[in-house]
């Protein structure tokens, strides 16, 4: 009794210590006024960059805390916002994108920045549709940090240059390349991992088959006539080719594994977003030199684009308002916005941002937006969550797992098992 | 001595009525948190689940009532079904093949052999190593491009093929190869155990009468040992309920969803897809199977036990 006493005593008071420990350092840091930033950021490259937001913010005399919370592609992140959002403990902002930001405003806890929004005319800095994506009900609810493009391929030279063929511009002109690939004993997919993976890769063969149009129809829209039609039956016919050429024991692999096979030449090629560029750096090459960056071949004009953004919530005090303003504020200024996608590997969100300095891939991803800007060929990725909320975004990707994992289901068969799966979870999310 | 006043030793009384009070109650205090803690954390939160599973949670959990529309969209979904399928045939060669190893390691041991400290110890040993650590060492050993396969094979055996681990129909069964790796050696020292329990008079009794070794076993032994395979079952139908960790570290659920089991699709739908209700009628569902399993079992023994007091 007495020794668990004196346990529960000086835990007590370790407790207490560690309280006030906390309470004076926020009272010492907090100056104008404090943020609380929850992100799922823990990489080298990332958590930098948030450094560099840190300092800018401090420089305008406030504080951001960088609340990062590793793992799960954010899933631990958002776990962390739900118990902190019931316990009365709000972060200023948090990092949430696509449709998800309209799930959280309309559960009332979010807070708008109209003000910072206008001020800066956020509406002339921003493609309509990503814009459309920042608010809700007509507010401006998220501040959008980088713009990665989703339907690159990436591929070896020297790979390609050994076994003779071109770069691939069209479907057919891919498809000979990995058949002369593959007769040289090199693999021509790197990819195939997992269903994340495989759902990246879909998002490029829809935008290949079917174009912007179809694509925005079939991923934003889930219309039936587009989910359960030919067009769709043949990116999943397209999708089975792709796996045939893919690396057959690559199940379970990470992304960034598939990326090192494509630096080392071991694989030729990879269908992966712009984030890849950060990898193909930590293994020594230069991305666009070594390894060739291009557009999926046959998407061409489509640019799917991912973009991740921080949504702001209810705060309580004034100070913590006028902070959530100036990280919104300081998140969209062009120096941030270059400093960070610089890292990040993508190209700045804000139009018109300086480019000198970025890489070759970077020069061509903006090429292509502005160009696909300009032909309303600019979608939203379905496999980022970009175009749909995680329930429906997850109904697609067991069917594309199905398919992918089943030589028995026709590709006919998948289209309409795909339309059937996002009606169930339309229902389930409108519930 | 005028001293020993009758108030005095009225004052001793009370104070030993008091300790003694005392003595009755204090057990009973003590345990009063522990009590509380396990009703408002173990049963309340079981409760709430339930309630849950009957509302249109999403996001955030809510309050508004759906009636059975969650268990409806469930048994409508081919990963529910995949999962469960991969729950029974998980569940049943786990503990099969668990407690088989289990008791033949234990009666190998229990034959008076030297170094049994040892060998002991090096069957235990893979239970302490964490679930996250067994599946990723197992996912190395079993991926064809790097283990086994690429081993054999780099020995001159060309032809040799084990790729269960990327194949969608064999996967399940990779789990069952690393879970029973990780657990027969612990089902080995409960029998081990049991074993050490059983009275030498009987065995030396059946030998006296002529009885043969196997027949000893098969007689005598294994149906002494009822109560060590009550407990063993019990932990392992848990064990393989909960099974989560082990499958996110060796195959991620996948290929495809190929390796969910029901706790990994309570994850992906309560947390990743934002469908807390649905995840809630699967934990709901996981909570009845538990049940199911294990009272038909625990009741049997406790007729058991009654018929045994009786006698």
């Amino acid at each position: 009794m007495m020794r668990s006493g004196k346990l529960l005593k000086s835990g007590v008071l370790a407790c207490m210590a560690a309280a006030m420990l906390t309470m004076a350092t926020n009272a010492a840091a907090a100056d104008k006024g404090e943020i609380s930033v929850l992100n799922w950021w823990t990489s080298g490259s990332e958590a930098k960059s948030m450094g560099v937001l840190q300092q800018m913010m401090a420089k305008e005399g406030y504080k951001m805390n960088n609340d990062a919370v590793s793992g799960g592609g954010g899933t631990n992140a958002r776990t962390v916002l739900k118990s902190r959002l019931s316990s009365d403990n709000v972060p200023g902002a948090a990092q949430i994108k696509g449709p998800e930001i309209q799930q959280w405003c309309e559960q009332g806890v979010t807070t708008n920045i109209d003000a910072v929004a206008k001020a800066d005319h956020w509406d002339k800095l921003l493609a309509p549709a990503i814009a459309k994506g920042m608010q809700c009900g007509g507010h401006w609810v998220a501040v959008p940090f980088d713009n990665h493009r989703v339907n690159w391929l990436w591929i070896n030279r020297a790979d390609i240059k050994k076994v003779d063929a071109q770069m691939p511009q069209s479907w057919d002109e891919l498809v000979s390349t990995m058949k002369k690939l593959k007769a040289a004993g090199i693999t021509p997919i790197a990819g195939g991992g997992d269903t994340w993976q495989i759902g990246t890769e879909f998002d490029a063969l829809v935008a290949g088959v079917g174009g912007a149009d179809f694509y925005r129809k079939a991923f934003v829209d889930l219309d039936k006539s587009a989910l359960d039609s030919p067009t769709m039956a043949k990116a999943f016919e397209h999708l089975r080719v792709i796996k045939e050429y893919s690396d057959p024991n690559g199940s379970g692999l990470a992304w960034n594994h598939d990326t090192g096979m494509v630096v080392k030449g071991t694989a030729a090629m990879q269908i992966m977003g712009d984030w890849a560029k950060g990898e193909i750096a930590n293994d020594g090459a230069t991305p666009g030199k070594e390894v060739a960056c291009v557009a999926f071949p046959g998407s061409q004009g489509t640019f799917i684009y991912n973009i991740d953004s921080f949504e702001m919530f209810k705060v309580k005090t004034a100070s913590e308002r006028a902070a959530q303003a100036t990280f919104a504020r300081t998140a969209m200024s062009p120096e941030f916005q270059r400093k960070f996608n610089m890292v990040k590997g993508s190209i700045p969100v804000r139009e018109g941002t300086s480019l000198t300095g970025f890489d070759e891939c970077a020069k061509a991803s903006e090429h292509d937006y502005k160009d696909a800007a300009k032909k309303n060929g600019l979608v939203p990725s379905m496999s980022q969550d970009m175009a749909e909320v995680g329930a429906i975004k997850g109904a697609i990707f067991d069917v594309v797992a199905r398919f992918y994992n089943s030589d028995k289901m026709t590709s006919q068969e998948a289209a309409t098992e795909l339309a059937k799966q996002v009606e169930q979870a339309k229902q389930m999310t409108q519930m | 001595m005028a001293a020993n006043s009758p108030a005095a030793s009225a004052g001793t009384y009370r104070s030993s009525r008091w300790r003694e009070h005392l003595d009755t109650v204090l057990p009973k205090l003590t345990l009063v948190p522990t009590g509380a803690a396990a009703l408002i954390f173990l049963y309340g939160f079981i409760a709430w689940t339930i309630w849950l599973s009957f509302t249109k949670s999403t996001l955030l959990p809510n309050n508004r009532f759906a009636g059975l529309a969650q268990y409806r969209f469930l048994f409508k979904l081919d990963t529910w079904w995949v999962s469960v399928t991969n729950l029974v045939i998980f569940g049943v060669l786990y503990i099969v093949i668990c407690l088989a190893i289990g008791l033949f390691l234990a009666i190998l041991i229990d034959q008076k052999i030297r170094a049994e400290n040892l060998l002991r110890t090096i069957y235990l040993y893979p239970l302490a190593l964490s679930l996250v650590v067994t599946g990723v060492a197992w996912k190395w050993i079993l991926n064809p491009d790097l283990g086994l396969q690429s081993v054999v094979r780099s020995l001159g055996f060309t032809h040799f093929t084990f790729d269960w681990l990327v194949q969608p129909h064999m996967a399940i069964y990779t789990i069952v190869i690393a879970a029973v790796w990780q657990a027969s050696g612990f089902v080995m020292a409960l029998f081990l155990a049991g074993l050490r329990g059983i009275d030498g008079a009987i065995i030396k009794a059946a030998q006296i009468d002529g009885a043969s070794l196997p027949r000893i076993y098969l007689r005598i032994i294994i149906p002494s040992l009822r109560p060590v395979f009550f407990s063993a079952v019990i932990l392992l139908v848990s064990m393989a309920i909960k099974s989560f960790d082990l499958i996110i570290a060796l195959t991620g659920g996948g290929p495809g969803y190929a390796t969910w089991l029901p706790a990994i699709f309570m994850y992906n739908y309560g947390f990743n897809r934002g469908q807390i209700g649905l995840g809630t009628a699967a934990a709901v569902l996981m909570m009845l199977a538990v049940a199911l399993a294990l009272l038909p079992l625990i009741l049997s023994e406790l007729k058991e036990k009654r018929r045994a007091s009786t006698r």
